[in-house]
């Protein structure tokens, strides 16, 4: 029996193909003002160079876009997303086909006819019903479980948008179904003999009914759920890919002022009052956010009971960016921070990067915190008071804490350490202790230490004695650039002065800017932590340790060190080579690392709720370990007092410095 | 002809004040090295009681200034007062002691007189020609100068408190003995129809001040974990008439607001007497308070590190002392002060 | 309202010693910033006129050409404009050179209100403030911590700081001139804009010569000089007075150990009501109770 194709029916006089092409016709010109609205926020944003690299770009749309790489860290929730998204894909190519039936009164497009199109019923029919038991799964996760990832986001929009999803499926499923039942044909499509079982009792009339509806609803689903993109979270459906393909490529670099020029000199402005002072790649961001809630749960600051949820900051300053367009106007004059983002929010930021390594479609998140950071201090003169004598001392004497040049000649002249430049032979390295290594009392041991493994292995090193000047990472993080291009320009000029070429530091944080940040200012060094230096003596035997401890250790990234610049090993190795006993590793590492909590400036800002590092300090001792390794002299300062004022036994556990476990071992 | 030098000798609530006897003394030396003849002068109510005094510290001349005015002096009007008298007589050199008083009083009598002005000297030497050369500190006691008015006179300077060495004069260097000259203020001397007038004082208010102006603190730190156990360490400070302030912790359990907190992300403090309770002593709050000048430390750990910059070190746990302290200080105000007298004053606080 | 603020570019030392073998004033460890304490007057200023609605705030300085970037320094803060009386480096003016020169100056603008930093980090005077307005024949108030101004009736309503939070109110006509202490304000971070227009902002300069002063040493209005510079010697802590009432014994420990140099206090132990009795015991013993007999003694700067 002829089975009538829905677009080939009659509705009150209309033919269902023209029905079809009214629904094309009608959706797209909604889709389409929709998407104006959004690209030309896009348009009218700063511009953000991100055409470089294409093999690496394309290398990470596969890894964290096809293959989802980031998804399984919440496994099921994971597992989930990674079928609806392929399903998406698969299924996609479906529904363009049910759209072309409608609209060319059931032709389908030619290649669906032959080998292809049998096979990819095979799969699409599968993945139907994967994906169906998926959507269960999510429903199952929003509606029992209720993680606390998911708090402020739509519970309505979620489960409208996994309604939609499920009616795509169970529309179509229902719609080959029910016109295999009518037709009484034996299918080799199992999933379509099963759904033709499920519908055989059915009356015919009834069956016809199925059959148009479905085929309908499945339409109406399909422009529905296109729509809904531009106006909820589920815009990420189109941006995800080209958001992850236009990612940062050096995470190491803090956004610039702006990138076609970084000096602040030739602004006016700086940083982020409004939203249109914002790149295309951070409104590009701003929409792409899934509401998945992951960058929240893994936040230091969010953690320890801070106002700070970079979700919220995320989606506030999108819902902003949706709420400014509309057709007629031009984008919105509200400030955002203080307006859209609170003062406490912004301040709250470690800069730890624990979000953007968490989120799966890749989203900078730091960057807009520093911009509205710049905004406040720089535009606003408006920030948290006790920073402000950090501002001072930097701008008058170059270090955080006011010290003269007189401390400076002290540690050199005990020492020991020779003057870069000033011996006849050649240096190979300029050993650069940082801030803590000079003048803070205890990093200065490990400062120390490291100068007496250098000169234990013979490395021709010297330290510079004047003229350098605070790295300005803290400034630059705070959002002071006016600070901090000061100490830049003074430190590329030194150093480039006195032919510096390779740097040896003992502060993560001067590592970072040094290798990833001056090369913007004109300072190319080739910059390494003393960790992997000291690493590679030990390798090559330079360094000879003499003992091996009977110890436990266990280690703490330094987010500076390990997320931003994946330096994980060599501290790692390093303690192997003293202890005899496994490295202990706490229950968040490597690039999961909970972060001692002084980065972003932090380390002056006087702590109001939540103790970042009493947290962490408790993680590390769980296990009663004898040492707490570190790498940063931040890290030791902030893990010291954690474990004092948490009571985390600080008589058993003592924190040290790898350098400083080395110098034990020799 | 032999120099003169005059001390200006700072009277206050009728009784001099210390270190217009420290500049006292270091004019006595001066006149004994230079031959010089030292006169003091003293502006009060009773003059008379505290002229022997005056001249027992080695001045020949005492110029009593008596005025029936009971208003607390203002620099102003005293170097109005003193501008006719020093014109007249022409000393050499004026000394002061560097009080709060002495220094504006010296620097508006140097405007008047218009002549030059060292202040905070801890040493005076006449040179080889005669003139004052005037030691003292600057750059933030980072170099020691030597300062000189050539011409114009007086010579004036104001003596660094607690560095002389006060002395009774073994005699006053005066053939036929010591002399007082008594003048009456001029009436209306320190009115003058645009200068500035005095309306009054406003004292401190423990309560309300910066904790960096106040003289007594009384801190409490992790020990007082809560608001409730927080409430002696306020009361004590009561007491005492002291400013409330703690450690970083005490900010945390939200005792304090962060305007009082000690330490390295807080406020410097440099009180007469600081009683710190329940606070371990970290390096990041002590820094904050080390110019403390006598520090009374209750901590129950005996090796707690701020035992250590303590005057008096009380080991035991302040929730057991301080409301003993509270008792003791109690029956103190209402019986009166050590040496009998009540004080009125002692109840504004 | 016309507010002038007179304010020098202060040298400070990060070492304890600023003088070299030669007795010179080292350059090494030298930093020149706005004297802190001119700082905060041109906050008053600002926040003066901020108040008021309306009026002007220009900043003057004496010094040489380096000393244009406290100029700017205080243009970026809001000022309006910025006077630099030139002098030649390394010439030196004291206190009576400075307020010759910056009276001379000012009596040709329209003044209403003249505001200086209590004191100068650097050479510490404090006098260059009065001098100028005695020569200007203005009422002057020095270490204001809060000046109110009524407009209308042109007169100000000042608390002046004495010792330990304690303050004096006093009321004056204008014009006038104050010298703001410390505890007056807590002067703006001066944002970038602002900065990078006191950059390039037009500032007048009339060197001492034009004013009609010659900056030549020993020049006759100064009137004190300075004889020579030395490394700073220790000064001694005090020491109790004679007929303190501490006991022989303590009196003894106290000088022996050089006055209250070193903390190596006494420790007590025992039952609460025992360690309440000690502390009240160390406290009498210092008269340190009641509290007011011990703040009598007014020894603050």
């Amino acid at each position: 029996m002829e089975l009538m194709h829905p677009s080939v029916q009659i509705y009150f006089g209309i033919p269902g193909y023209l029905v079809a092409w009214l629904l094309l016709i009608v959706s797209t010109a909604i889709f389409s003002v929709l998407m104006m609205n959004r690209v030309r926020l896009l348009a009218a944003a700063k511009p953000d160079p991100r055409f470089d690299g294409f093999s690496s770009r394309t290398a990470a749309l596969f890894q964290y876009g096809f293959l989802q790489k980031r998804q399984p860290e919440y496994l099921a929730s994971g597992v989930i997303h990674i079928i609806i998204f392929w399903g998406f894909i698969v299924l996609g190519l479906r529904s363009v086909d049910i759209l072309t039936q409608g609209l060319f009164s059931g032709h389908q497009m030619s290649f669906m006819n032959g080998t292809f199109g049998k096979v990819y019923h095979h799969i699409k029919d599968g993945f139907e019903l994967i994906t169906l038991f998926a959507c269960i799964g999510a429903f199952y996760i929003r509606w029992v479980q209720a993680p606390k990832r998911y708090a402020e986001s739509s519970r309505i929009e979620a489960y409208v948008v996994l309604f939609l999803i499920s009616s795509l499926m169970v529309t179509d499923l229902f719609f080959e179904g029910s016109g295999y039942a009518m037709t009484a044909d034996q299918t080799t499509y199992p999933v379509k003999r099963l759904t033709a079982s499920l519908l055989s009792g059915i009356s015919f009339q009834t069956l016809k009914s199925v059959y148009t509806v479905s085929f309908w609803m499945h339409l109406v689903a399909f422009f529905l759920f296109l729509n809904l993109l531009p106006l909820s979270k589920h815009f990420h459906v189109i941006t995800a890919l080209p958001n992850i393909w236009f990612r940062k490529q050096n995470p190491g670099e803090l956004k610039p002022i702006d990138w076609r020029e970084p000096n602040l000199e030739a602004h006016d402005t700086a940083g982020a009052g409004r939203l249109n002072d914002f790149t295309w790649k951070q409104i590009l961001d701003v929409y792409t956010c899934t509401e998945c809630g992951r960058c929240t749960d893994t936040c230091p600051a969010n953690i320890a009971g801070r106002e700070l949820s970079p979700k919220k900051l995320i989606t506030g300053i999108r819902d902003h960016a949706y709420a400014a367009q509309s057709p007629f106007s031009t984008p919105s004059s509200r400030e955002i921070a203080g307006d859209i983002v609170s003062d406490a929010e912004i301040w709250g930021c470690t800069t730890c990067g624990a979000c953007e390594d968490q989120c799966p479609v890749l989203i900078e998140h730091v960057d807009k915190i520093i911009d509205l950071r710049r905004h406040l201090v720089l535009m606003k003169g408006r920030f948290p008071e006790e920073i402000e004598p950090l501002f001072r001392n930097l701008e008058t004497y170059h270090n955080p804490w006011g010290y003269g040049g007189d401390e400076v000649r002290q540690w050199i002249a005990e020492t020991k350490a020779s003057l870069w430049g000033r011996t006849r032979d050649a240096m190979d390295v300029l050993y650069w202790p940082g801030c803590a290594g000079f003048f803070d009392q205890r990093y200065k041991n490990v400062s120390r230490a490291v100068i007496r493994l250098l000169q234990s292995a013979d490395v021709r090193f010297g330290v510079m004695k004047d003229g350098v000047h605070c790295c300005g990472d803290f400034a630059r993080r705070l959002g002071n650039e006016y600070v901090y291009q000061l100490l830049v320009r003074k430190n590329v000029d030194v150093l480039q002065k006195e032919g510096v070429r390779t740097i040896v530091s003992s502060c993560p944080h001067c590592c970072n800017t040094l290798k990833n940040e001056y090369p913007r200012f004109g300072g190319r060094f080739e910059v390494i932590h003393h960790t992997e230096f000291l690493h590679q003596l030990l390798a090559q035997g330079r360094i000879q340790p003499q003992k091996k401890f009977d110890m436990s250790v266990t280690y703490h990234d330094p987010c500076y060190l390990g997320r931003y610049n994946a330096v994980y090993d060599p501290p790692r190795e390093i303690l192997h080579k003293v202890t005899n006993r496994r490295v202990l590793e706490p229950k968040r590492s490597r690039n999961k690392a909970f972060c001692c909590g002084a980065g972003g400036g932090y380390m002056w800002l006087a702590e109001t709720t939540g103790r970042v590092n009493e947290i962490r300090a408790k993680e590390l001792t769980l296990h009663q370990p004898d040492v707490t390794a570190t790498a940063c002299p931040y890290c030791l300062f902030m893990l010291t007092e954690g474990m004092t004022n948490a009571n985390a036994s600080p008589a058993s556990c003592q924190i040290m410095d790898i350098a400083e476990i080395i110098e034990m071992a020799m | 002809m032999n120099k003169i030098i005059w001390v200006y000798i700072e009277v206050v609530e009728n009784e001099i004040v210390e270190t217009s006897l420290e500049a006292l003394s270091e004019g006595h030396r001066l006149a004994e090295s230079a031959a010089a003849h030292l006169a003091a002068v003293m502006i009060g109510n009773d003059t008379d009681r505290l002229a022997e005094t005056v001249l027992q510290h080695g001045a020949a001349t005492l110029y009593a200034i008596e005025t029936k005015s009971a208003d607390p002096p203002s620099p102003a009007g005293h170097a109005a007062a003193l501008a006719g008298l020093i014109r007249d007589h022409g000393p050499d050199v004026l000394l002061f002691g560097g009080t709060l008083f002495g220094n504006d009083l010296a620097v508006y009598l140097a405007a008047e007189l218009q002549t030059g002005l060292a202040k905070n000297c801890d040493k005076l030497a006449f040179s080889e020609k005669g003139i004052l050369e005037q030691h003292r500190l600057c750059f933030e006691n980072k170099v020691h100068t030597i300062e000189v008015t050539p011409q114009a006179r007086p010579q004036m300077a104001t003596i660094e408190p607690g560095i002389v060495k006060i002395g009774k004069a073994s005699k006053p260097y005066r053939p036929g003995g010591p002399e007082i000259i008594r003048t009456q203020a001029a009436a209306s001397a320190d009115v003058d129809a645009g200068a500035a007038i005095h309306l009054g004082f406003i004292p401190a208010d423990p309560r309300t001040i910066d904790i960096s102006d106040a003289s007594i603190i009384v801190a409490g730190g992790n020990a007082a974990k809560d608001v409730n156990h927080f409430a002696p360490v306020r009361e004590l400070a009561d007491c005492l008439g002291a400013a409330v302030a703690g450690s970083r912790a005490a900010v945390d359990n939200g005792c304090i607001g962060r305007d009082r907190q000690i330490g390295q992300s807080g406020k410097t403090v440099a009180p007469d007497l600081m009683i710190s309770c329940g606070i371990s002593g970290a390096h990041a709050h002590t820094i904050g308070m080390k110019g403390s000048k006598t520090i009374i430390a209750i901590n129950s750990d005996k090796n707690a590190p701020i035992h250590k910059m303590a005057d008096l070190g009380v080991v035991g746990d302040m929730h057991g002392i301080l409301p003993e302290l509270i008792k003791r200080l109690k029956t103190f105000r209402t019986t009166g002060t050590q040496d009998g007298l009540s004080d009125p004053k002692m109840d504004g606080r | 309202m016309d507010i002038i603020v007179c304010i020098k570019q202060a040298a400070r030392y990060n070492i304890p010693n600023a003088v070299d073998s030669s007795g010179q004033l080292k350059t090494e460890d030298r930093v020149l910033i706005l004297n802190p304490y001119d700082e905060i007057a041109v906050e008053e200023a600002l926040r003066i006129r901020e108040k008021i609605g309306s009026g002007s705030v220009t900043l003057v300085t004496v010094g040489p050409a380096r000393a244009q970037a406290v100029l700017r320094r205080g243009l970026a803060m809001g000022a309006d404009a910025g006077l630099h009386l030139l002098s030649e480096n390394g010439h030196f003016f004291d206190a009576w050179g400075i307020a010759a020169i910056l009276s001379a100056a000012i009596s040709k603008m329209p003044h209403d209100l003249l505001l200086f930093g209590r004191l100068a980090i650097d050479d510490m005077r404090g006098q260059v403030g009065v001098f100028t307005a005695g020569l200007l024949k203005l009422p002057v108030v020095t270490a204001a911590a809060r000046i109110d101004i009524d407009h209308e009736k042109r007169t100000v309503r000042i608390e002046r700081s004495l010792d330990r939070g304690n303050r004096e109110l006093l009321a004056c006509p204008l014009p006038a001139a104050f010298t703001v202490d410390k505890v007056a304000n807590r002067p703006r971070y001066p944002t970038w804009p602002a900065r990078k227009q006191a950059q390039t902002a037009v500032i007048k300069a009339v060197s001492v010569e034009a004013l009609g002063f010659s900056g030549e040493p020993g020049e006759k209005i100064n009137k004190t000089f300075i004889s020579r510079y030395a490394p700073p010697k220790l000064r001694p802590k005090k020491i109790l007075a004679p007929d303190s009432s501490m006991s022989a014994a303590n009196r003894l420990k106290f000088i022996m150990s050089g006055g209250m140099a070193k903390k190596s206090g006494e420790k007590l132990g025992g039952s609460p009501a025992q360690l309440a009795d000690g502390i009240i015991a160390f406290l009498s013993e210092r008269k340190m109770i009641p509290p007011d007999h011990f703040l009598a003694g007014r020894t603050q700067k």
